[in-house]
């Protein structure tokens, strides 16, 4: 019997979500447990694994559309087994599932003839379009297509946010609000445009305020911080960047560590205003304080987890073993590594870890040599401290076992260091509740008045 | 014809104005009655204005009527104007439908508006159509009032709204006051009115108490009224549905949403006006009735904007709150859960405001 995949409540208040992207495409082969596709709520972005194994079919596919929670959103066939329906968004749809789901095996006859005469599915993969002709007639509001002829605005360059993807007033007037806003604002789509250079990006949290840059480890991506993002409750916008080499910007080479920096600087000066907060962690947190002296970046605040760069050694057979490994098997020995309780890292911890390593082959390993040479680590930020104007923070595990926590020492005193004995090279993954707070902290004592 | 009704009017003149000395000293509260006072404070001032007004209808003499509308008004006009008629609604309507043509202006109470059926041929074949058929020569200034609608554990042959049957037919006016003042009010307009008017009364509002002005006035008919402004939807609602409506109203205001309350008190004429200017400024429209859903009166008010220029200003389906597909049961659980309640209406808007229709 097929599964009915459903958007899951992650949080107590929560009563929509929405789907920011699937990791699974229509009729691919899905195990249960699998991590199968991200919700966002208000808070936070989590991951939703498989509930069964089997063939997923009918994918909800209108992303960042809000759905109410118990929304049947995608059905998973156990093996051998075929459907036929549309896709389904609503509870009242469901129930007609319910009452036309099969008990016996009598009515399983009559229920696929009844199937294979059906009138076929709709398209799942443009779901504001209407079942039919195939023409591009979009599924509109009277008020959103009086609006868009209004104000001439095109519809099908639209994402509708209503039900099965009906575009709405709203809609016509956030794509308007915007598009005023790029009128007015000339001066940066002209600055976006002609780098050319920017890296992958993506917003990984809608807010009020100045934005936060998140940067991530070596070996990972912009992913790799919605777990904690869940945990952190930060009000601020949040913004996940790619490093070269690695997730979204795969394909990027970065020659040097100052390359690194200036195409993460050149990306920032297309996506961001000017009043930034910067967070990253290990390489990334080498990055970050790198930025924090750039001269075209000024953050307010500086906050570096377990920060690569400040002394000369680092644990070569990781780098190594982790850039290499292309399976779960191969990345077991190295990923307890990383924290100094292994527990805290779940299966889908290690999926997500070697989902962020696909594509990335032999790119990840090149990057690895040049950054970290022979165990060491080729690049240095110990001179971004001496006099830094705005408040900075280094949380570290004393457990660390892939940059050695002893390098924090010696830095000038305006640098508040956070070391966590127990913890290890992710503190930020083993306790994402004490480090969130200090993040949250820093970016309050540092905002502009 | 014309002494009596200005010895009535003279005779008004020195009641109100003994009444008005005796308010302004003592009595500045606005006065509140009944649903079934005002009714019956109306039918008593026509009456007293004008002797060709007398009331027909089944133990409405010395029993008072099956709800106490007309209660003592027999002792007071006597039995010739408030006269017990057999049980035959067929009979009866014919001899009302007889004397509105001869220049008489009855009211007549159906015991329940369900045995309006037993009526039809009057109503729909003789009151409808001879001023149409004899060319204006004749009018048939008939009003019918009709206990009707749910809630009162009288099963399936005593709980009907059968409004919308009778709307369909041109040469009826069909009305459903909401309130005291409008029961008082549409009474008072309908015994005005040269052509047979039907007056549909929620039983379950006879003891509902309102504020109600005094002396004569009437409330214009084919006129919808706007009991509450609101920005994020339009509910239009009849007869009780008014009440839970502007609860449901209420409760959702407490979570930002605004709804605004409409009471179409008229199903023919239809009031399109108001109902269109509503629904251009909320953009959404749920219409909540007694009635059975399926081709009441929600089907015509949802066709009348989507053929209207507020089509263009619909931002989300529009949704009919009607009765459910089955006889009024007689279970009392049952019976509130086949017709819209406050939750159901709360629930249905914030499905609706929320994007999930």
């Amino acid at each position: 019997m097929a599964t009915e995949v459903i958007l899951p409540r992650v949080d107590m208040d929560m009563t929509e979500g929405r789907i920011s992207r699937w990791y699974v495409e229509e009729g691919a082969s899905v195990t249960k447990g699998q991590p199968i596709f991200e919700i966002e709520t208000e808070k936070a972005a989590m991951e939703v694994e498989a509930p069964a194994s089997g063939v997923i079919r009918d994918l909800a596919t209108a992303l960042e559309m809000k759905l109410p929670v118990g929304s049947v959103i995608a059905w998973i066939d156990a093996a051998g087994e075929s459907g036929g329906k549309g896709m389904r968004s609503s509870t009242e749809d469901r129930a007609e599932t319910k009452a036309k789901t099969p008990t016996t095996p009598d009515e399983t006859a009559q229920y696929s003839i009844e199937e294979q005469s059906a009138p076929p599915p709709m398209q799942a993969d443009h779901p504001a379009q209407l079942e039919g002709d195939g023409s591009a007639f979009r599924r509109a509001t009277p008020l959103a297509r009086h609006l868009a002829r209004e104000h001439d605005v095109d519809l099908s360059s639209l994402e509708g946010s209503g039900p099965k993807g009906r575009i709405q007033a709203t809609d016509v007037e956030r794509s308007r609000a915007k598009a005023d806003a790029a009128k007015a604002m000339p001066d940066r789509a002209a600055r976006a445009k002609p780098s050319g250079a920017v890296l992958h990006c993506r917003w990984l949290r809608q807010g009020e305020g100045v934005p936060l840059v998140m940067i991530h480890g070596f070996g990972a991506d912009l992913n790799a911080w919605r777990l904690f993002l869940a945990a952190a409750r930060l009000g601020s916008p949040v913004l996940g960047i790619d490093l070269p080499g690695h997730g979204g910007s795969a394909a990027r080479k970065a020659p040097s560590f100052d390359a690194m920096v200036a195409q993460v600087a050149a990306t920032l000066r297309a996506e961001c205003s000017d009043a930034l907060h910067l967070a990253g962690h290990s390489l990334g947190g080498a990055v970050a304080a790198a930025l924090s002296r750039h001269e075209e970046t000024k953050p307010l605040s500086l906050f570096l987890i377990a920060p690569a760069g400040l002394g000369r050694e680092i644990n070569g057979e990781f780098i190594s073993g982790f850039a290499r490994a292309q399976s779960a098997a191969e990345l077991a020995p190295f990923l307890p590594m990383l924290v100094s309780d292994p527990s805290v890292l779940g299966s889908s911890f290690i999926k997500a870890t070697l989902r962020q390593r696909n594509g990335l082959d032999a790119g990840l390993e090149n990057l690895g040599a040049t950054l970290f040479p022979g165990a060491t680590q080729a690049f240095s930020i110990r001179s971004v401290f001496e006099g830094l104007p705005i408040p900075a923070k280094i949380v570290l595990g004393g457990q660390d076992q892939i940059i050695p926590p002893r390098y924090t020492s010696g830095l000038p005193g305006n640098v508040a260091i956070h070391a966590f004995p127990a913890l290890g090279h992710m503190p930020h993954v083993e306790a994402p509740d004490a480090v969130a707070r200090l993040l949250r902290e820093l970016m309050q004592s540092a905002a502009p008045k | 014809m014309s002494t009596p009704i200005e010895a009535t009017a003279i005779l008004q003149r020195r009641r109100s104005s003994v009444e008005d000395t005796r308010s302004s000293g003592l009595s500045p509260e606005p006065r509140e009655l009944s649903y079934a006072q005002a009714i019956q404070e109306a039918m008593a001032i026509a009456m007293e204005r004008d002797e060709r007004v007398f009331l027909m209808g089944e133990d409405i003499g010395v029993y008072g009527g099956a709800f106490q509308v007309t209660g003592d008004l027999v002792h007071r006009f006597g039995a010739d104007r408030v006269m017990d008629t057999p049980i035959s609604e067929l009979g009866s309507a014919g001899v009302a439908i007889g004397a509105a043509l001869t220049g008489l202006r009855p009211i007549f109470e159906f015991q329940f508006s369900d045995f309006s059926a037993l009526a039809m041929e009057q109503i729909v074949n003789q009151a409808a159509k001879l001023r149409f058929m004899l060319g204006g020569a004749v009018s048939v200034p008939l009003v019918m009032r009709f206990p009707s609608g749910s809630g009162t554990g009288a099963a399936a042959q005593h709980s009907q709204s059968l409004e919308a049957w009778f709307a369909h037919v041109p040469g009826l006016k069909v009305v459903q006051p909401a309130t005291p003042h409008d029961a008082k009010g549409c009474l008072l307009a309908a015994i005005a009115d040269p052509d047979p008017v039907m007056i549909f009364e929620h039983k379950l509002l006879y003891k509902m108490k309102g504020e109600v002005p005094e002396g004569h006035y009437t409330v214009p008919l084919g006129k919808a009224r706007l009991c509450r402004p609101g920005r994020d939807v339009t509910i239009v609602a009849t007869s009780i549905m008014v009440h839970r409506s502007l609860a449901a109203a209420e409760e959702l205001s407490r979570e930002g949403i605004e709804a605004e309350v409409i009471d179409l008190r008229s199903l023919r004429p239809l009031d399109r006006d108001t109902l269109t200017q509503s629904v251009k400024r909320t953009h959404r429209l749920v219409c909540v009735y007694e009635g059975v859903k399926t081709l009441g009166i929600g089907a015509e008010l949802s066709a009348s904007i989507a053929e209207s220029d507020a089509f263009d200003y619909l931002d989300a389906p529009i949704l009919r709150l009607g009765g459910a597909e089955c006889p009024i049961p007689y279970n009392p659980e049952l019976e509130k859960a086949a017709v819209p309640q406050t939750p159901t209406i709360i629930a249905a808007v914030r499905d609706l405001i929320g994007g999930r229709l």
